[in-house]
């Protein structure tokens, strides 16, 4: 399955909490947590926005081991992030992998 | 007729009489060392232009980074107003992604991990934390956040420039 941040969420992701908007980072997370109940491999795709805080980038993807309790493990199995700049990519992946242990940064 | 004696040099068959082997063959061995000499004379032009090309990028790339960081610091520093901090995010996050762009765009940027690496801590360190909260508070300018996002931009500014000394490095 494939989802896509600014085609099925928003091309403006900004935020971390639903406080802090409509396209924020907590939204998106229950979006991705829905999509991986209906699906044992999820797709995202990071283009086609106008640029990502980190904030919302951690409360996101970091989220889902933080207060869902996905392991890292699993997410590297089921979840594959694509994007044009790698950095963006590697840089969610050390939000999943630090989650657990640190809390929110 | 003459008689070719055994220790002179043979000469190759279109040879013109009378000549011999290294008189033919001068002629094309200048040639051949002048059109050598052209081509290393042009592709050190063409290594210098990419050179001043690079560094010149390179230059557009540091003042677009240090004019995000006072952005980012006047973000961070100033109270928050919904309408102003809601624009003012925006255009952090699409320069940012720009600048990331264009850093991208530089000679061998696949094997600048370094680059990579200062890039994703720069991003951190710009719009982490509060960044676009609805209840973030207003800094001060010796706070934490505020050094790093000075060191973070200095850092990324550095590691570009020791990328491209290495790329054009003659040895």
């Amino acid at each position: 399955m494939k989802l896509s941040v600014a085609r099925d969420f928003s091309r403006f992701p900004a935020g971390r909490f639903k406080s802090d908007g409509k396209a924020s980072g907590e939204l998106f997370r229950e979006m991705l947590v829905e999509k991986l109940k209906s699906t044992d491999k999820l797709t995202v795709s990071l283009d086609g926005t106008m640029g990502y805080g980190s904030s919302f980038l951690e409360e996101a993807f970091g989220g889902l081991v933080r207060e869902h309790g996905f392991t890292a493990a699993e997410l590297r199995k089921r979840l594959e992030i694509i994007a044009e700049d790698e950095s963006l990519v590697e840089e969610v992946w050390q939000y999943i992998s630090e989650a657990r242990d640190k809390g929110r940064t | 007729m003459t008689t070719r004696g055994a220790l002179e040099p043979q000469c190759i068959p279109l040879c013109p009489q009378g000549k011999s082997t290294l008189e033919v063959v001068a002629p094309w061995i200048t040639w051949a060392l002048v059109l050598l000499g052209w081509v290393v004379v042009h592709l050190l032009n063409v290594r210098r232009a990419r050179r001043e090309a690079d560094f010149a990028a390179l230059r557009a790339i540091e003042n677009r980074i240090f004019a995000l960081r006072s952005a980012s610091v006047d973000y961070y520093t100033k109270p928050t107003s919904d309408d102003a901090d809601g624009a003012i995010a925006g255009h952090i996050k699409a320069e940012l992604q720009s600048i990331v762009r264009h850093v991208r765009q530089l000679r061998n940027h696949e094997k600048a991990s370094g680059v990579r690496e200062k890039t994703m801590e720069w991003r951190r360190s710009l719009t982490g934390g509060d960044f676009e909260s609805a209840n973030r508070k207003a800094l001060s300018a010796d706070d934490a956040l505020v050094r790093t996002i000075w060191l973070t931009s200095d850092a990324l500014v550095q590691s570009i420039r020791d990328h491209l000394d290495r790329t054009h490095r003659w040895f």
